[in-house]
Parts: structure tokens; sequence; C-alpha cells
């Protein structure tokens, strides 16, 4: 059965490839991999490496961390340094007030701006606020320690819409969530927990460089017009 | 098309309006302000008076004494400056509404421009008029082509006159009055006398380059006047602008809209005015006088100055959304701090933010939503302890993107963080350890409560760290770092021998 399964799937996408090829055009199609490549269990499409996550304007994307460990906060780490290193402001919407300063250094945090939510409501609704103001141009949404539950009572319309405010202001929103969620995300990855055990006297580099995004999904624009 | 306003006997009036109980008496206003010597009363000269002391027989210039003589229940005051300020304010007041171009020609004399102005001039004059008469004030109005024409309309007006038509017919209109309402030169009133000129018909008779070649140019500009056609510009005053609106509640209220409604009617004027002056809001103050409370003052800086009544409104209603009040408000004030209108080139390496004002604004709402202290940049505190910083307000003059090479600049108190970066748990979560001897001291072998219950791995510690020992708030802790069964790593921390999961390293 799960064979049959499978094989009614592969069949779907090949005929959704045909049919829309411009949705797909971002990403290899499954006969041109090698062999040896890997593809992640869930989504069955290709790992390409090196996969780093970083704002798009007018793109939401969401890196979903399904285990504790993954180390979203570790990526969390890497878009500040970026904005940082670009001069640029960060907006970390906190769904928890789970963002610790001290594992990040006041170099990292000088610019940003950082909203201590105690629920995903009050997450969803900052996130509105800051989207329709179109001023701050990269916004993340953390919801990674918010119960799964809470986060997906939220309609589906409610994602479409951030994408449209997104789009329409030109920001760059990351969601952090730990399962797929959002429906209308430009792109999605996937965050592996990290190899090997815990060495505590590793710097951050060296951590930062066994993260491995794997993307689930990468949609055009002109593709998710057309599709 | 000009308009002059003329308040007659206006130093009379300053003090007949105030003081309703004098009307219908014979009062004479004396020369000179009150305090002088007493001996010198009677010296002094009746310089205005009312309609009944004229009707005994008292006339200008006439001295205190004399007018007595005439008039035994004569009334004589002395002139007061407050009311005649008061009178002036009020005058200035009417006329500022209409157009914000008049000039001050005398006492109780303004004259306005009314180019621009396109309400019917006739009854736009009417209605000041009768808001004059309102506050105890008679005026007449005199329109005309030019400033000087207007002031002799004035003159005739009872109470509007509007002259028009060709400068022979208007002549011949001005002819009767006395020819001191030119405001000739003093020197010049005995040459007219000996020359038999009486009145503007007389002087406007004589040849004009006649007239200037024995008198000077200011005897061409009398001529002028005599025939209506003199131009000059208005020496324009510009009052002490003060953006300040402020008014007291007739109900008390709690609730937004009617301060809402106040706020937009202050803004609307002293937008106005901003906008005259070319000149923009840098901040206001907003203070509501609340029934049984301190009154609530907040002052509002505004990113990006402006004189738009929207914006301006926007951020107060903004904060008076989440602004609740211990006690009715029974009066609202506002004043807005002028500043000059930024405009220039931006830098060329750094961008703006795209709508400072609306971004201020958004994250007064987003503060509303979240709380003060729940929104800012983190900036490391004073203390040592583990998750003591501070919040600070997000500063909006940073620009929200450079762009220029990366910086190497230093922060003071930055330290390389090693390690996995923690997510705290907000509040820790206390937990019941079991803990089992190993190298040398006790360690936590297990978590034995709670969604985290489980065997622990790997623990690394005890990290011990303890401070403001000198106070009664000290604290001392023992920091692990453990691998849960899961696989996920915590950090486990012992308070006063109490155990807490401070939170997960991802």
């Amino acid at each position: 059965m799960e064979n049959l399964a499978a094989h009614r799937a592969i069949a779907l996408r090949a005929l959704l490839r045909e049919r829309f090829p411009s949705a797909h055009a971002d990403l290899p199609g499954l006969a041109d991999l090698p062999p040896s490549t890997p593809t992640t269990a869930g989504s069955r499409l290709p790992v390409q490496a090196p996969v780093t996550v970083a704002f798009s304007p007018g793109e939401i994307q969401e890196v979903v961390a399904e285990r504790p460990g993954c180390g979203s906060a570790l990526l969390l780490g890497e878009l500040l340094a970026r904005a940082e290193a670009g001069g640029r402001t960060l907006t970390l919407v906190d769904g928890k007030d789970s963002f610790d300063p001290d594992s990040f250094g006041p170099s990292l945090c000088r610019r940003m701006l950082w909203l201590r939510c105690r629920d995903a409501e009050q997450a969803m609704q900052a996130t509105d606020l800051l989207l329709r103001d179109g001023n701050l141009p990269e916004i993340v949404l953390d919801l990674q320690l918010n119960p799964f539950p809470e986060i997906r009572s939220f309609a589906p319309n409610v994602w479409h819409r951030f994408r449209a405010l997104s789009e329409q202001a030109g920001t760059g929103l990351l969601v952090i969530t730990t399962s797929p969620l959002v429906v209308s995300a430009h792109r999605r990855f996937a965050l592996r927990p990290l190899a090997g055990a815990p060495d505590w006297e590793s710097t951050r580099n060296d951590f930062s460089e066994r993260l491995s995004p794997v993307p689930l999904r990468q949609r055009s624009l002109r593709g998710a017009m057309q599709g | 098309m000009f308009a002059t306003f003329h308040l007659p006997d206006f130093h009379l009036q300053a003090q007949l309006r105030l003081r309703p109980e004098w009307r219908g008496l014979p009062v004479a206003l004396l020369e000179g302000i009150q305090g002088g010597a007493a001996g010198e009363r009677g010296k002094s000269r009746v310089f205005q008076l009312t309609r009944e002391a004229r009707l005994h027989g008292v006339s200008p210039g006439m001295t205190a004494t004399r007018a007595q003589a005439r008039c035994p229940h004569l009334l004589l005051i002395h002139r007061q400056p407050e009311d005649e300020e008061s009178a002036r304010e009020a005058l200035w007041d009417c006329t500022a509404g209409v157009s914000r171009d008049f000039e001050a020609s005398g006492p109780g004399l303004v004259t306005l421009d009314l180019h621009g102005v396109r309400q019917d001039h006739r009854q736009l004059a009417i209605d000041r008029i009768d808001w004059l008469k309102s506050l105890g004030l008679a005026a007449r109005a005199g329109l005309a082509e030019n400033p000087d024409l207007a002031f002799l309309a004035a003159r005739l007006a009872d109470p509007v006159l509007q002259f028009n038509g060709p400068p022979g017919q208007i002549h011949e209109r001005l002819a009767p009055l006395p020819v001191t309402v030119l405001q000739p030169l003093p020197e010049w009133l005995g040459l007219f006398q000996l020359w038999g000129i009486h009145t503007v018909g007389d002087l406007g008779a004589l040849p004009r380059h006649e007239l200037v070649e024995r008198l000077g140019p200011g005897a061409g500009r009398c001529w002028d006047q005599a025939h209506g056609c003199s131009r000059r510009l208005l020496r324009l005053v510009r009052a002490p602008e003060v953006y300040q609106e402020s008014t007291d509640l007739e109900i008390p209220t709690d609730s937004t809209e009617p301060l809402l409604f106040w706020l937009r009617r202050f803004l609307d004027r002293i937008c106005a005015r901003l906008t005259a002056a070319h000149l923009a809001a840098g901040s206001m103050e907003l203070v509501l006088t609340l029934e049984s409370s301190p009154s609530h003052r907040r002052m509002f800086r505004i990113p990006e100055p402006v004189r738009e009544v929207e914006i301006l409104l926007r951020i107060l209603q903004t904060h008076l959304e989440r602004f609740t009040a211990p006690s009715p408000v029974v009066a609202v004030a506002l004043e807005a701090f002028p500043t000059r209108v930024v405009s220039g080139q931006a830098n060329l390496f750094t961008r703006s933010w795209k709508d400072p004002n609306r971004l201020a604004d958004t994250l007064a709402r987003v503060e509303a939503l979240l709380g003060a202290e729940r929104m800012g940049t983190p900036r490391s505190g004073i203390s040592h302890r583990p998750d003591s910083f501070q919040m600070h307000p997000f500063s909006l003059d940073a620009p929200p993107e450079s762009v220029h090479l990366p910086r190497q600049v230093p922060v003071p108190g930055d330290r390389v963080p090693s390690g996995p970066p923690l997510r705290r748990f907000r509040p820790r979560r206390p937990v019941v350890v079991k803990t089992a001897v190993g190298q040398g001291c006790r360690r936590p072998d297990a978590i034995l409560s709670g969604p985290l219950k489980g065997s622990l791995s790997a623990q690394n510690g005890p990290w011990t760290t303890s401070g403001d020992w000198w106070r009664e708030a000290d604290w001392q802790r023992a920091e692990w770092d453990v691998r849960h069964e899961s696989g996920a790593c915590y950090r486990l921390v012992l308070e006063r021998e109490k155990w807490f999961v401070e939170g997960l390293y991802d």
C-alpha cells in the first residue's frame, strides 16, 4: 500500500511538473539528480549544499525545526550577525519570550528590535502591525517554543495576508516553527538536529558550520502566480 | 481688495467694554496714564469722550477742570494699558481669522489684505463687526482697492462702506471730509489754514506737481489719498505665535471620542499656524486635567517633523487608545513645539526609514499591545546575574540600513560567545532532580517531574556564580549543562536548594 501511495505521489508530482513547469523552474528535476544525492525523508526533494537561509525582500520563508536542539537559535544568531554586518535592523517577534541576549553578545543585539510576546496570538498581532507598517526590512517570527496547537489554530488566510503584506512592503519575513505551518511560504526549510554531541568549548562558528537547513519548498514568485 | 476695521475712540472703548455700569454716563478719558500727580489732574486734557459727555458740551482738548465745569457729573478716567491690550488682542484675533496679512495702522485700526479671501467681502466685514460687537467693541469697516482708501472708507462707514468706481467719483465722496483725515504733517496744518484748505476736496483741487514742489513727496501721498489712488504695501504684523490650544470640557469625559474631537480641532488651528509660519511640529505635549487625580502629561517626539493634522492626530489617538485615566477628564490642552522643516538631500550611503512617523506610530501600537518593558533593544545590565539585561527604547535615529562595508567597531562589554545559544524559559521551570555522586560532587542524574522527565547524561558543570552579596536580594547559583535522554541539551540551575530548567540549548 505504501509503495502504491508513493508511486501515485511521484506520478502526481510529475504531472504537476509537466502542467506547471514554471513553478518548478528553480528546482532540478528528480531525474537530473545524481544517485548519491541525499533526500529528506519527508519531502523527497534534493538537498542542495551549501544551503543558507537568508532574508529575501517581499518573501515569506518558513524554517521548520521539528525537534529541540535543531539550531533555530543558532540560525537566529546567524541572521543577527548578517544584519549587523550589513548595518541592517533585524526585528525579532519572539513568540514565547525565549531569546537570550547573553548568548549573542551586545554587538549583535545593538541594532535589533526585540518584541517579547507572551503567546502566539500577541506575536501574530505584532507581526501584522509591523508588516502593515512596512518600514522594517527584516522580521523574524519565532514560534519555536509556542505549543503547536496554539499556532495551528490560526486560519490559513492569516498567512496569506502576511504574504500579501510582505510582498506589498518588500519586507522579508522568516517564520520559525516546529512543523510546516505557513501555507503561503515562498520557501520552506527544515533544520535537522546538529550532528554529534555538543562540545561546550566549541566556538559559535563551529556550531554554525554544523547547521544544515534542508529546502522543502522553493516557490518562485512567478511560479506561485502562475500556479 | 483691502479692508480697514476701525474702533472709534479705541482707548475709551477698551475701558467701557469691561465696565458695563458706565454705559449711558458722561465719561471722558484724560490724556496720560493713571498715576500722575494729583495736582496735575485738573490740567489734564480730555482725550476721548462718550456721546453723553458731548451732549453736555464737553469736547476733546478741554482741560479736566473745564470739562467738569461743563458737566458736573462727568466721570473722568485715565487710560488703562491692560484694558487697551485686551481690546487690541480681540481686534487682532478678529482680523487674523480672516487673513493673516494685516497691518496695525494705529490704535483701534487694522487694515487687512483680502486678496485670496473668497468670501463675500461686505458680508465678511459685517460678520466681523458683529463678532466685535459681541465682545463689547463698536467697529466700522471700510473696503477699497487700496489700504489708504479703505482707511478713509472706514472713517466714513456706518458700519460698512465699500468704495467702488472711478477715482473721480471716489474723490467726490471724499471731498467733504476734513483734511486732517489724510494725516498731514503737523507743520502743514497751519499752512493749509493760511491757504484756506480745510477739506479733502480743497487739497485735491491743488495741482499735485506744485504741491510736491512746495511741501515735498509726503504731500504727494496726501494728494494721492485724496484722489483715492495711493499705492503702498502693508506693514504686516506678525503676532508672536503660540502653538497651544486648550479647553475645559463642559461634561467630564472618560471616553476617547470627545477628546479626539477636541484634539482634531486643536490640531487644525495649530497646523494652520505652523503652515503659515513655514514650520513643523517637532514635538507635542498633551495635558489631560483629571477630575480627582494629578494631570496626565505626555510629551510626544515627532521623528520627522510634520504639520499634517492626520499624522499628528494618529500619534495622539494611539496614545489615548491605551491610556486609562483614573478619573474623568475635565480639561484638555495641547501644545506643539515648532521646528524648521528638514529638507535636504539624503545621505548617499545610508537609507532612511520609509516613513519614520508611521514607524513611530506602529511601535507605539506594538508597545500598547505588549507593554513598554517588552519591546526595544536589549543592552547588558550592570549585574553579572544571568538574564539581567535591560530593555532600551528602540532608536529611530539609527537608519534601517547602511550601504557600506561591514564595520568592526568594538562594543564595550562585548565578548565572543561560545557554545550553542540558549533559548530561555521565562519563567524558568521548577523541576525535581535526582542527583548522583560523581567526580567529587553531586551531579544531576535525572529529572523526576514535569514534561521534561527523563534521565540525564553528559553533565557539564557545576558553574557557580554569585553576586549582590551586599544586598538582601543576593544570589548564588550553580549551573549544569545536561543532555536529556531525548537528545536535547538543557541548562539546569540549582539556586537556594531548588532546581530549575532555565533553558534549552538550540
